[in-house]
């Protein structure tokens, strides 16, 4: 009999796994081979971000990491920037599970003083064309400006960037449509109190962390 | 050589995936935001549709009846996974970002298990790779067309540049999920409204192309008279 027509449930259950098997060690070879450039590109993406949030440093910033508590109580996962043994910032991240598709993870660069130098959405699943757009930085291209070269340093969002500096409130920022100052997009309401809520999270945990970090970092006036 | 041909040529127009087979419209909604994330998920399709149909109609002939759902899954999946695993590891940071959630989707996508079942089991290889080429192609300039009309609706720009720069405040429903039904909906009225009109024109009745309807199709019991 070939075995096509075959409907014996064993010989049917073993061709599955013979399948199953081959397609196992195909995607192991693959993946053997991918796995490496993968982790290189993530590092390298990973450093870029640094290097986009933070002014110029030059210690190992990954040597050491702190994770505190933030009024949410979302860790915070803190790392410190060096120039010549000097603070010169640090670099906070925090995850927001409450995105409009999920978590919404945040990058942020703070001064040495707890305000907020500038800040990255690394990761998000945002609607894209609306929600995605208030996370992404990108310099706008035009017919006009197509063939001019891209400006160096972080392109800018305006509503990442108006965080930058500012004091954080008591409460943190609120976006005007819940009665707060803060910018938020018509259409992209979720996204816009994600970014606030993270932002003023990760700026809550650096005013009232001030004493933890000067204990693990030292240098803190 | 013909033949060949013929097979390439049809997936582009005469039985466009989307526009008339009507498959795979998950990806087409939810990918064509942007010109450049139409045409990433079209291409990366056409490459798991290539292999699916080559590697599929080499075994169709050895592969139990009983089963054969299943294990054309299995490798439509492992091609997903080499895709997925392919561009992590060497496209650009940004392409991945924005298509990267949606490649697993590529598996239950029904261009590739419909192609597998409606004609790589019933053709030889290498009709079978210039079929997945033709299908492909036709995803891919399908979505990049819908990406460009819904980009320059809702921004004003093609390609991620603007093309009009006048243009401050965003338009939202081009971009949202209703947009993409509307526009859509919008493309396949023309199309048959000129299909039924050549028909008449030449005095005939317009009838779907042969073998696209749900009788021709053996995945399901849809369709079929019951005897």
């Amino acid at each position: 009999m070939k075995i096509r027509d075959n409907e014996n449930l064993v010989v049917l259950g073993i061709f599955l796994a013979l399948v199953s098997l081959l397609s196992a060690l195909v995607l192991a070879v693959v993946s053997g081979v991918t796995s490496q450039p993968i982790s290189a590109a993530k590092k390298a993406r990973e450093a870029q971000a640094l290097r986009q949030i933070l002014p110029e440093f030059d210690n190992d910033i990954n040597a050491r990491t702190l994770t505190l508590k933030s009024p949410a109580k979302w860790p915070v996962r803190v790392r410190v920037a060096r120039k010549g043994g000097r603070i010169v910032g640090y670099a906070a991240e925090a995850v927001n599970p409450a995105g409009y598709a999920g978590a919404v993870k945040m990058l942020a660069g703070i001064n040495p003083d707890g305000t907020i130098r500038a800040i990255l959405v690394t990761e998000q699943h945002e609607t894209p064309g609306l929600g995605a757009e208030l996370c992404k930085r990108q310099f706008s291209k035009t017919i006009f400006n197509l063939t001019e070269p891209t400006p160096d340093g972080l392109p800018p969002n305006k509503y990442l960037d108006q965080f930058n500096g500012r004091k954080v409130p008591a409460k943190g920022w609120i976006i005007t449509k819940d009665g707060g100052n803060a910018l938020y997009h018509t259409g992209a309401t979720v996204t816009s109190r994600a970014i606030a809520k993270s932002a003023s999270e990760i700026a809550l945990t650096f005013k009232k962390g001030r004493k933890q970090l000067s204990k693990a970092f030292g240098g803190v006036k | 050589m013909k033949k060949i041909i013929e097979t390439f040529c049809k997936g582009i127009w005469k039985e466009n995936p989307v526009l008339v087979l009507l498959l795979g419209t998950c990806p087409t909604l939810a990918l064509t935001t942007s010109a450049t994330n139409g045409a990433g998920m079209g291409l990366a399709t056409t490459f798991v549709l290539v292999g699916s149909n080559f590697v599929i109609s080499c075994i169709a002939g050895i592969v139990p009846r009983k089963i054969r759902i299943p294990v054309y899954i299995v490798v439509i999946a492992t091609f997903v996974t080499v895709v997925d695993l392919l561009l992590q590891a060497y496209a650009p940071a940004s392409l991945y970002a924005a298509l990267g959630i949606f490649i697993p989707l590529i598996v239950v996508n029904c261009i590739v298990l419909g192609r597998a079942e409606a004609f790589a089991s019933k053709h030889n290889p290498l009709l079978s790779i210039f079929d997945g080429l033709g299908m492909g192609l036709g995803f891919t300039l399908t979505l990049t067309m819908l990406g460009i009309i819904r980009e320059f609706a809702s921004s004003g720009s093609v390609f991620g540049v603007k093309v009009i720069t006048a243009w401050t405040t965003d338009f939202l429903l081009p971009g949202s999920a209703p947009g993409a039904f509307i526009i859509v909906g919008a493309i396949l009225a023309v199309r048959n409204f000129l299909k039924a009109r050549a028909a008449v024109k030449a005095g005939k009745l317009y009838v779907p192309p042969a073998g696209l309807d749900c009788r021709h199709c053996n995945i399901c019991a849809l369709g079929k008279d019951d005897e």
